[in-house]
């Protein structure tokens, strides 16, 4: 660490605050908001932070800046306190300073008529759940309880509060919402997020077309995920679809999150993406998935799953990638009928529950009749197989127009 | 055999009929309406058979001193199996722990109740939540209340008034005691260990409540289920709140319905944890009770321990209606099942399979042996039939059921 004098760093403190106090004043948002940077370690920053190490008395400093803004010291004293902690690598401390500056920040940002320091407002927003983050790691290593997290989202409630009261300060409602999802996403909280979902998709002081596409895109990602969660593929294909539309292609690493979420909703509802696709954007692991749902290869697509398990799992969509065994079922049951129909088209339309069991034991699958009766009946009743079974001869019957229709909504 | 001429189960579903529906004019019987037999969206219906239609003897036999004999054999079984569970426990101390188990749920009631005034409402999901009881920490709490009832209810709910009939002294609305009252389901967890009731005195109570079962049918007998679910839940939380058996697996098996939190569960999860027995044991389970594969999901409840079946027969009802409507479909009119496979397919031994399958519109129809036929639409899709131990439906005159 270089040596700093005293004069210098009284220098670098000073100098901080007069650039604060002048972009508050003049309402100059683009002055403010690296001022807000904790967390990007910038060289500014990191050397204020430096600054205050070795000047200590420098809580006066502030105190000595005749500033209009009432709450001036409010907010900037823990600012520069977090700078301090966060540079010395203690992260809870950081949050916890942050917080109060945070907070004191919203109170004046209330009053603005403006939304001259939304973009500002962005920064505090994204910067308080960036550090709560780290606390929460931070504490969770100590044994201690991980509770930051959910205190940032506690104040993004209340920014969103504050947002939605001001026709100016609106149109930032959706950012803040999309620092919610991700905060509720990380805690695992996810239906939580049906409540701020709920005021934006239905308060009438909402136009969605009003927000930035950046923030539509995100939040047709999250909200789409959620659907994928809950299993509503229809809604799900709708809304990932329009992130991916709306979201800069040239942005690869967006775009194979969406993909990722989008894939298996669309498997569900039977469309395949071509192989091209997952090597561009390195979606691989739903490459033998993809390939059990054309063979009906049902052993295939379970050793996939077992394979990518973790990755599956922490994504979420394991459950819906387990769904698609019955799509594979019912390939396989397709691909007997294709066959039995190149032998003999006046019987295909008749497959023996037998038959079935002979082709699960050769892809090294034990079931017996009763589970294939079931598995039959299931198919039948979900709509992917036109038929009926006839428990006593121990067959299927399949219609003979179009037995195996295209999966519906 | 079954007994053939007049099927008792229309006299069970009149009695239960004249409790509440004025449009029963003795033709076409009305499809069963009980508000409360109506859960919301995961179709929970209460059951109090779990007792006899668990486990691989499954078969119960029904006549009186048959009766007296399973019910000994059951409270047995069921001993034997509470005591499994403490030495489980140690095996559980020895292992690594088990992770820190859903800090997603046990933040989530912190921060309904921590939305600062003026903030928008927060939804909770409902049974999720409340079930899970929200304990912060992986610290067992240590019951010790040795009552059935923990004599603050007791003295509240005499207080109001909120007894019942079976928890009241000489029908007082107002009165009782330790003997008859019984701890009643709260949503939110007390960690209060005066209220909890530690493992002996579970095990009274669940003696207690089997007796109650014993009793001659009556026509309240939907009183006494609802009373006997409600108080059957209490029990599972008390369990649950003194860590006696392995969490995450009996908070999976409850909560099989909900994909959400669950994959995400599963992924804070490590590998061995998630791959260990029970945990396994709940995946398949609830993977089979996704895909409506009632064939595997009861053979599962039929190799399960004795608790593990408790905690799936939550879902028995729904999955079997879910099972009836796929057969339903692929049968074709006039067509069916023997109703043997059927009772063996869904764990229905000792039950009463031909009320469950008229009440969703199958016909029975005796050909070389009783079938279950399809005759008309399904009826019922949404509303679970009500499992019911099979000898409040039959009562005295019970007639022996061979094996599925």
């Amino acid at each position: 660490m270089a040596y700093l004098s005293m004069g210098e760093a009284h220098r670098r403190i000073t100098d901080y605050l007069s650039c604060f106090s002048a972009a508050l004043l003049s309402q100059d948002g683009p002055s403010l908001t690296p001022l807000l940077l904790v967390s990007s370690n910038s060289p500014l920053l990191l050397s204020v932070a430096h600054a205050l190490d070795v000047f200590s008395e420098w809580p006066r400093l502030v105190d000595q800046i005749d500033d209009q803004v009432q709450l001036f010291a409010e907010i900037v004293s823990p600012l520069l306190r977090c700078l301090q902690s966060f540079r010395a690598g203690q992260f809870a401390e950081a949050y916890v300073s942050f917080e109060k500056s945070a907070n004191a920040f919203l109170q004046e940002f209330r009053n603005w008529e403006s939304s001259w320091a939304m973009a500002a407002m962005y920064t505090v927003a994204h910067e308080i759940r960036i550090l709560a983050e780290k606390a929460d790691k931070e504490l969770a290593l100590l044994g201690k309880n991980p509770e930051k997290l959910q205190a940032a989202g506690s104040f993004l409630m209340k920014v969103f509060g504050v947002l939605a009261g001001k026709v100016s300060k609106r149109v930032g409602a959706l950012y803040i919402t999309c620092q919610l999802f991700k905060i509720y996403f990380k805690l695992g909280t996810v239906h939580l997020c049906r409540s701020v979902i709920r005021s934006i998709d239905t308060a009438r002081m909402f136009d969605f077309e009003e927000f930035p596409v950046r923030d539509k895109v995100t939040y047709m990602y999250y909200t789409g995920r959620l659907e994928v969660f809950n299993e509503n593929f229809p809604a799900a294909d709708e809304k990932l679809m329009y992130a991916l539309m709306h979201c800069n292609p040239q942005r690869e690493a967006n775009i194979r999150m969406i993909l990722k979420y989008l894939i298996p909703v669309k498997l569900s509802l039977g469309i395949l993406p071509k192989l091209w696709l997952l090597e561009k954007y390195n979606l691989i692991e739903y490459k033998d998935i993809v390939s059990s749902l054309k063979s009906g290869d049902l052993r295939l697509l379970r050793h996939a799953l077992v394979e990518h398990e973790a990755r599956f799992l922490k994504s979420g969509v394991y459950l819906v990638l387990e769904k698609l065994e019955l799509q594979v079922y019912q390939r396989l049951i397709k691909k007997i009928y294709i066959i039995q129909k190149e032998k003999d088209p006046s019987k295909a339309h008749q497959v023996k529950l037998e038959t079935i069991v002979k082709a699960l034991k050769w892809l090294e699958l034990d079931m017996d009749m009763d589970e294939v009766e079931c598995i039959v009946a299931i198919l039948i009743y979900k709509n992917l197989m036109k038929g009926y079974f006839a428990h006593k001869s121990k067959v299927v019957v399949l219609r003979k127009q179009d037995p195996f229709p295209k999966l519906n909504s | 055999m079954l007994k053939e001429g007049k099927s008792p189960s229309i006299e069970y579903r009149s009695l239960l009929l004249s409790r509440d529906s004025d449009s029963y004019d003795g033709g076409a019987l009305p499809p069963l309406k009980a508000a409360h037999l109506n859960a919301p969206k995961r179709a929970r219906s209460p059951s109090i058979a779990i007792y006899c239609c668990a486990g691989p003897e499954a078969s119960a036999q029904v006549d009186y001193d048959g009766e007296m004999q399973a019910k000994a054999k059951r409270l047995v079984r069921f001993n034997a199996e509470l005591s499994q569970p403490l030495r489980k426990l140690q095996d559980l101390i020895k292992q690594k722990p088990l992770g820190k188990k859903q800090t997603g749920t046990m933040m989530d009631t912190r921060s309904v109740n921590d939305h600062p005034a003026g903030t928008p409402q927060v939804l909770t999901s409902g049974d999720i939540l409340s079930d899970y009881g929200g304990s912060k920490s992986s610290d067992a709490v240590i019951g010790l209340c040795q009552d059935m009832c923990p004599e603050s209810e007791r003295e509240e709910r005499e207080r109001k008034g909120d007894l019942d009939k079976y928890e009241r002294l000489n029908g007082e609305r107002n009165q009782t005691n330790k003997f008859l009252a019984v701890k009643k389901y709260n949503r939110t967890a007390e960690r209060d260990a005066d209220l909890i009731r530690p493992m002996p005195v579970l095990q009274k109570t669940i003696d207690y409540l089997l007796d109650i079962l014993g009793q001659p049918y009556s026509d309240n007998f939907l009183g006494i289920y609802n009373f006997l679910w409600d108080r059957m839940r209490a029990i599972r939380m008390d369990l649950r709140m003194q860590h006696i058996f392995n969490q995450d697996a009996i908070t999976m098996l409850e909560q099989m319905v909900e994909p959400a939190e669950l994959s995400l569960d599963l992924a804070k999860m490590a590998p061995e944890v998630r791959c260990s027995p029970e945990i396994m044991f709940a995946r398949n389970v609830a993977r089979a009770c996704r895909m409506g594969n009632y064939i595997t999901f009861f053979r599962l409840a039929k190799k399960a321990t004795y608790l593990q079946a408790c905690l799936m027969h939550a879902h028995f009802a729904k999955i079997r209606t879910q099972a009836l409507a796929s057969l339903h479909s692929g049968l074709q009119n006039n067509q069916g099942i023997p109703i043997q496979h059927i009772v063996k397919w869904l764990g229905m031994e000792g039950e009463d399979i031909e009320a469950l399958l008229e009440y969703h519109g199958f016909a029975l129809r005796k050909y070389e042996e009783m079938y279950m036929v399809k005759v008309g639409p399904f009826c019922n899709s949404d509303t679970d039939f009500p499992i019911k131990c099979a000898k409040l439906v039959f009562g005295p005159e019970a007639v022996r059921k061979g094996d599925g």
